[in-house]
C-alpha cells in the first residue's frame, strides 16, 4: 500500500524524528531508519527523500543508519560526518559536512550490496514499462545514471540507477528507487532538461566530482512494491565521437558480462548461476553506443519494441 | 612442487559438485566446492569429459583425443593437452590419482 502512505514531507515533526528517535521510512522493498544530529543535513535529507512513504514505528527495520560526526570534536570544529549503520568493518570514511548527504547514499549502497541476499544484485540502471524491465548494467560513469534518468522521464518508471534487485525464486525485478545519482556534466544535462524535476544541490568537490540528486517521479515511489519481469538487457555506453550502434551479444559474452555485472553472485552461489544463465538463455543482450542522450532513449525504446520478451 | 602432468593419472574429484549449463559453444560449468564459475570451450570441454569418462594420463588422453579429432598425435596437441590439464588442476576442477610409491 506504499501508493496510499503518509509522505515524508507531509510529516510535521520529520526533523525532530531524524533528530532524535529516528525518521523511518521505505524505498522499495527496504525500510530504513536514518538519524543525523546536524541541523543543516537534516534540512538535506529530506529535501532528497521528502516524496518517499514513512514507515510505521513497528515496521521491521533493515537498515538503522546515523550520520553523525567522525569524532565528537567534529561536531563544531571543521565538522565531519560518517555514517554509522551498526557493522563492524564497514567501509564509511568521514566526509566534510557539506557533502554529508553522501554519506547516507554511499551507506545505504553498502549496506544493501552486502546484505540484500534474498536478491541477485545487479550494478545496473533498471526502468520499467508495461511490467516489463530492462536491465542496464555497467560501471560507473560510462552513463548509466544519465541515460536511466533520461528514460525515467520519458514514459518509463524508475527501479534504481544503481541496483538491479532481482528475485532469482520468482524471476521479477523490483523496484529500489532512491534519489538518482547524477555526477559532473550530467547534472547540467539532466538539470536543463528537467526544469520541473526536483533535484539536490550540487555537492562539489566528493570523491566522484560533482554530485546532484534527482529525486524520482511520484509515480515510481508510488508503484515501488510492484516489480516487474525482465525483458531485455542492455550494456549502455555513452560515447559522443563514436558511430552509434547496437551491438547484439554471443551468449557466453554476454554472461560473463552480466556475472561480472552482479555484486553478489558469489554469496548466492548456485542459485545466482542458474539465475544468471537461464537470464542469458532466456533473453536478448545488447552493447549499445550511443551520442546522445535522446539517441539513447530511442535505441532503448527500438531495441525493447524489436527483440523485448 | 609441481606434480609432473605426463606421469600423474588425472581424474575427477568424487561427488556432485558440478552443474553445467550450455551457451552456444561454450560449456559454462559452477563448481559447488568452490563457488566459482568456469568457461569452457569445446576442446577443453571434450578433455574434462574424457577424463570423467575414464581416469588417464596425458599421453593416453592425448591419443584418445587425436581418435576423436581424427587425426595425429602431434606436439601442437600434445601441448594443449597438457596445458589444459594444468589449467584444470589449479582450478581443482581434477586431481592426481594417488599411487603407492614404488620400493
Amino acid at each position: 500500500m506504499v501508493g496510499n502512505s503518509r509522505l515524508i514531507k507531509d510529516l510535521p515533526n520529520a526533523r525532530q524524528l531524524l533528530a532524535g528517535e529516528g525518521l523511518i521510512f521505505r524505498v522499495g522493498p527496504f525500510t530504513i531508519r536514518a538519524t543525523c544530529p546536524f541541523p543543516t543535513l537534516r534540512d538535506e535529507i529530506l529535501a532528497i527523500y521528502g516524496g518517499y512513504p514513512v514507515g510505521r514505528p513497528s515496521d521491521f527495520v533493515d537498515y538503522h543508519v546515523n550520520v553523525g560526526p567522525g569524532t565528537t570534536i567534529r561536531r563544531w570544529f571543521r565538522p565531519n560526518v560518517i555514517a554509522e549503520a551498526g557493522m563492524v568493518n564497514a567501509p564509511f570514511v568521514p566526509l566534510p559536512l557539506d557533502i554529508g548527504v553522501l554519506a547516507l547514499e554511499m551507506a545505504l549502497n553498502w549496506l544493501v550490496a552486502t546484505t540484500a541476499d534474498r536478491y541477485l544484485i545487479f550494478h545496473s540502471g533498471v526502468v520499467a514499462r508495461n511490467g516489463k524491465a530492462v536491465l542496464m548494467p555497467g560501471a560507473s560513469g560510462i552513463g548509466k545514471s544519465t541515460l536511466t534518468s533520461g528514460l525515467a522521464f520519458a514514459g518509463w518508471r524508475l527501479f534504481s540507477d544503481e541496483f538491479g534487485l532481482f528475485d532469482p525464486d520468482k524471476t521479477l525485478f523490483y523496484p529500489y528507487p532512491r534519489p538518482i545519482s547524477l555526477k559532473n556534466a550530467s547534472t547540467t544535462v539532466m538539470a536543463d532538461r528537467l526544469p520541473t524535476a526536483v533535484f539536490s544541490r550540487p555537492f562539489y568537490n566528493t570523491p566522484k566530482g560533482t554530485i546532484r540528486y534527482l529525486c524520482p517521479e511520484p509515480e515510481a515511489i508510488a508503484q515501488m512494491a510492484e516489480p516487474a519481469a525482465p525483458t531485455i538487457i542492455l550494456f549502455p555506453e555513452y560515447n559522443p565521437t563514436a558511430e552509434a550502434q547496437a551491438i547484439e551479444l554471443r551468449k557466453p559474452e554476454m554472461f560473463a558480462m552480466i556475472r561480472s555485472s552482479s555484486v553478489n553472485c558469489d554469496r548466492m552461489a548456485e542459485v545466482g548461476f542458474k539465475a544468471m544463465t537461464d537470464m542469458t538463455e532466456t533473453y536478448r543482450g545488447f552493447r549499445i553506443i550511443y551520442r546522445s542522450l535522446d539517441q539513447g532513449i530511442h535505441m532503448v525504446n527500438d531495441l525493447v519494441e524489436q527483440w523485448g520478451v | 612442487m609441481r606434480l609432473d602432468i605426463q606421469n600423474a593419472r588425472w581424474c575427477i574429484p568424487a561427488g556432485n559438485f558440478a552443474v553445467w549449463r550450455e551457451l552456444n559453444d561454450i560449456s559454462v560449468l559452477f563448481d559447488r566446492r568452490s563457488g566459482q564459475t568456469h568457461l569452457l570451450d569445446a576442446f577443453a570441454r571434450e578433455l574434462y569429459d574424457l577424463i570423467t569418462e575414464q581416469a588417464d594420463t596425458a599421453p593416453e588422453l592425448t591419443s584418445r583425443m587425436a581418435a576423436i579429432l581424427e587425426g595425429a598425435v602431434d606436439p601442437a596437441l600434445r601441448q594443449k593437452i597438457d596445458d589444459t590439464i594444468a589449467e584444470f588442476d589449479q582450478l581443482g576442477l581434477i586431481f592426481p590419482e594417488l599411487t603407492e610409491p614404488t620400493l
